[in-house]
């Protein structure tokens, strides 16, 4: 039987973290995943990460795939492809089934599992009609196959997988009809809402879908209103004309492996529900056996590939690869990186649970701790929004420009004003006129003294939430400056219908501007001419539709 | 359903092999390397298979391999997910009914 | 999760796999089935070719709702190895 020191099972972000870790302090590892190809759920996010340099912010999905597995390689990571793990038995005994026809036993001294999350069902009358699926089932299809799941598509959740989504199967040709959200507001960042209301689709807060009706697929949608309770309201039904459904209502740990190793699990609804509970070094209740990355609570790439990282160096730590100093000085940076990525109020939540699974961990009360959550608890408010700000609101906030600069030429107007961790604008300005400081989450500040008006930071923001207006680009018109990721491109001296923020028609514009510089990485910018008048208000453009 | 010939952020589709599968006795272009519902999609079919219980249609779901709602009969093999499983010059798939097996096909196709 | 009118659940369908209604499980809880486990022995909901991965959590809010318990203490039925389906003839091989 081979031996191992280090078994990781699943080569998404957490678990190649954890391999590359592990080996870069001398452990021997062997990485498996179920699938032909590695990566988890990295390749097909097309859109640029959220987050700090560390973490690769403002680079695309696939590009820190591929930036992961050049390190695993570099770091001699053995990865296995289309290897099942069938069972933990005692002793560190692992059952394997190769390629569906080889069985084979192994023997290792630490496992760390990163079987990442699993995309949650939603059932009403009609979902099992082909046409019907998973967001993520679709992202797929787009993104790796290029094939569209269909024309006509309806989005079932407004979280950030639901709007990404959406704007992904835009990005990908489709037409999506409208995103349904049972909530009262908008469950996702307001900037990827922000990209997909400019492009024009209709985000329906407290609706919910009813009933998808059609022969052999997919022909139409019912969606109702919900009231303040989440029950349907009789009469309000509306057919909408749809192909393909796409649900997207969350994730669950995909804890069936933890389970059978006899993992102990504990409920966070914060974190996707029933997971295995694990202490600060990332290791569960089975001495041996860590885990990593959404099975430990679903979240997001940067904090899976931190903690795949922190459970690989625990590893290394346990087999003695790290001396115990040097292994609290890792460990300490990595705690200070996840802590900071779960900061602002839309962290908060998943702070405070895994504040809890690392308490109940330890198994002794901590008072203390457990009195800062609920004053944590307490205090944050997360301002909840059914639609996009209005002006007023954007203006309110430190990236807007006041209107006397914004009347003296070029300046930036940085409309971000959630706090999530992210800082990838304050990099990019060469004049520095952009701030976050002192934490992750803060909102950026915009200097209007500094700010010339460049517009390098347009293409460096990943949630597409930064303009550039030129109120004096010639005597009678103004200048708008904003991302557009889609194909065709408009073309130079072309007309278009300047749009607001929520994609409604303000004027015609003119194109006098198409830039699509190497290093913006594929987000082009366009620059538009347009009345003074409305400076405030275009934001985007009607996208052009292909005459194919 | 449509091929993404260019896009905005993955650009033109790559160079790949062509080749060719049999779906329920047609003939079907495929592309080396993609998985057998890509393909099939790609081609306008969406029903891969018929339930035992209510005869209902069923199709690409979770996209993982895991719901097997897109399980269909490959070169003679019953429940083959199409969504793990990558197309083959040649290769022979059918419409699943029920479990798979001749009488089931016959009841009702 | 919004509430639905239960006489429309006679067209809906819980557990893909098996194809059981969500009014055959809402009549099982009512005869006293009320775990995961027991429905799933009472009805095949969770024993089909997913093996409840796709209607475990689904069963779980429909038993929530009706018996009021909370969703932490209804457990998930025993995940038993192989984890995945494995061939006999892959089983029964005889390997180095």
């Amino acid at each position: 039987m081979r031996e191992v020191e280090l078994l990781v099972v699943g080569a998404g972000p957490a678990g190649l973290g954890a391999a590359i870790e592990a080996s870069r302090y001398g452990v021997k590892v062997l990485l498996v995943d179920d699938k032909d190809k590695p990566g988890g759920q990295l390749f097909k996010q097309i859109h640029k990460f959220f987050g700090s340099k560390e973490h690769l912010a403002g680079t695309r999905g696939f590009d820190i795939g591929l930036h992961l597995l050049k390190e695993a390689d570099s770091q001699g990571v053995e990865i296995s492809l289309q290897t099942k793990v069938l069972g933990i038995m005692e002793k560190g005994i692992i059952s394997l089934l190769v390629e569906e026809k080889e069985m084979k036993l192994l023997k290792a001294k630490r496992i760390v599992l990163a079987t990442g999350g699993v995309e949650k069902a939603l059932s009403f009358p009609g979902w099992t009609l082909p046409g019907v699926m998973s967001a993520g089932a679709a992202q797929t299809l787009i993104n790796i196959e290029r094939v569209l799941p269909g024309e006509r598509i309806l989005m079932v959740g407004s979280g950030n997988v639901g709007l990404i989504i959406s704007y992904q199967l835009l990005q990908a040709g489709a037409d999506v009809v409208g995103i349904v959200e049972a909530a009262p507001s908008i469950t996702g960042y307001l900037v990827h809402a922000g990209k997909v209301m400019r492009a024009g689709i209709p985000i329906y807060t407290s609706h919910t879908i009813k009933e998808v009706r059609g022969k052999k697929s997919v022909e139409e949608a019912v969606i109702t209103t919900l009231d303040k309770r989440w029950n349907i309201i009789e009469g309000t039904e509306k057919t909408v004309s749809a192909d393909t459904v796409c649900i997207s209502v969350g994730l669950n740990p995909n804890g069936q492996l933890a389970s059978l190793a006899g993992c102990e699990f504990k409920f966070f609804p914060e974190l996707g529900g029933f997971l295995p509970l694990h202490d600060d070094n990332m290791e569960s209740t089975k001495k041996g056996i860590y885990i990593a990355g959404d099975l430990s609570g679903i979240e997001e790439a940067n904090s899976a590939l931190d903690e795949g990282r922190l459970a690989g160096i625990s590893v290394a730590a346990s087999l003695g690869y790290i001396d115990s100093n040097r292994f609290a000085k890792l460990k300490e940076d990595y705690w200070d990186r996840l802590n900071k990525l779960r900061g602002g109020p839309f962290g908060y939540k998943r702070s405070i649970a895994k504040k809890r699974i690392l308490l109940s961990s330890q198994q002794k009360e901590m008072r203390d701790q457990e009195r800062d959550c609920i004053e944590l608890e307490e205090n944050t408010k997360l301002k909840n929004y059914k639609s996009i700000p209005s002006l007023k609101e954007f203006q309110e906030f430190p990236g807007y420009p006041s209107l006397s600069r914004i009347k003296k030429g070029a300046v930036a107007c940085i409309e971000c004003i959630q706090e999530i961790p992210c800082d990838p604008c304050v990099a990019a300005c060469p004049f520095k006129a952009i701030n976050i400081n002192p934490y992750i989450t803060d909102l950026p500040y915009l200097d209007e003294n500094k700010c010339k008006g460049c517009g390098v930071c347009i293409a460096s923001c990943p949630g597409q939430a930064i303009f550039v207006l030129n109120y004096n680009y010639s005597s009678e018109k103004a200048a708008i400056s904003f991302p557009y990721e889609y194909l065709p491109y408009p073309k130079i001296g072309g007309k278009a219908v300047g749009v607001n923020r929520k994609g409604e028609p303000v004027a015609e514009v003119e194109i006098v501007k198409v830039d699509k510089r190497a290093n913006f990485d594929k987000t082009t910018v366009i620059t538009i001419a347009c009345d003074k008048k409305c400076i405030n208000q275009i934001r985007f453009i009607e996208r052009i539709k292909d005459d194919a | 359903m449509k091929r993404i010939k260019e896009h905005p952020i993955l650009g033109k589709e790559e160079k790949r092999k062509k080749i060719k599968i049999v779906v329920n006795g047609k003939n079907i272009f495929a592309y080396k390397g993609e998985t057998i519902a890509a393909a099939l999609i790609a081609n306008g079919y969406r029903d891969f298979r018929y339930t035992h219980r209510f005869n209902l249609p069923r199709g690409f779901f979770c996209g993982v391999g895991q719901c097997t709602d897109c399980s269909m009969i490959v070169n003679g093999v019953p429940n083959i997910r199409t969504c793990v499983t990558r197309v083959e010059e040649g290769m022979i798939i059918e419409t699943q009914y029920g479990y798979g097996d001749k009488d089931e096909k016959n009841e009702r196709s | 999760m919004p509430k639905d009118n239960e006489k429309n659940s006679i067209k809906k369908i819980i557990c893909r796999c098996e194809e059981i209604t969500e009014e055959e499980i809402r009549e099982a809880i009512r005869e006293g089935y009320t775990t995961i486990k027991s429905i799933k022995r009472r009805t095949r909901a969770g024993m089909g070719l997913c093996q409840g991965r796709t209607c475990s959590t689904l069963i779980r809010d429909i038993i929530a709702e009706m018996t009021g318990d909370k969703k932490e203490d209804i457990l998930s039925d025993t995940v038993r190895p192989p984890l995945y389906p494995v061939e006999l003839g892959v089983l029964g091989k005889k390997n180095k």
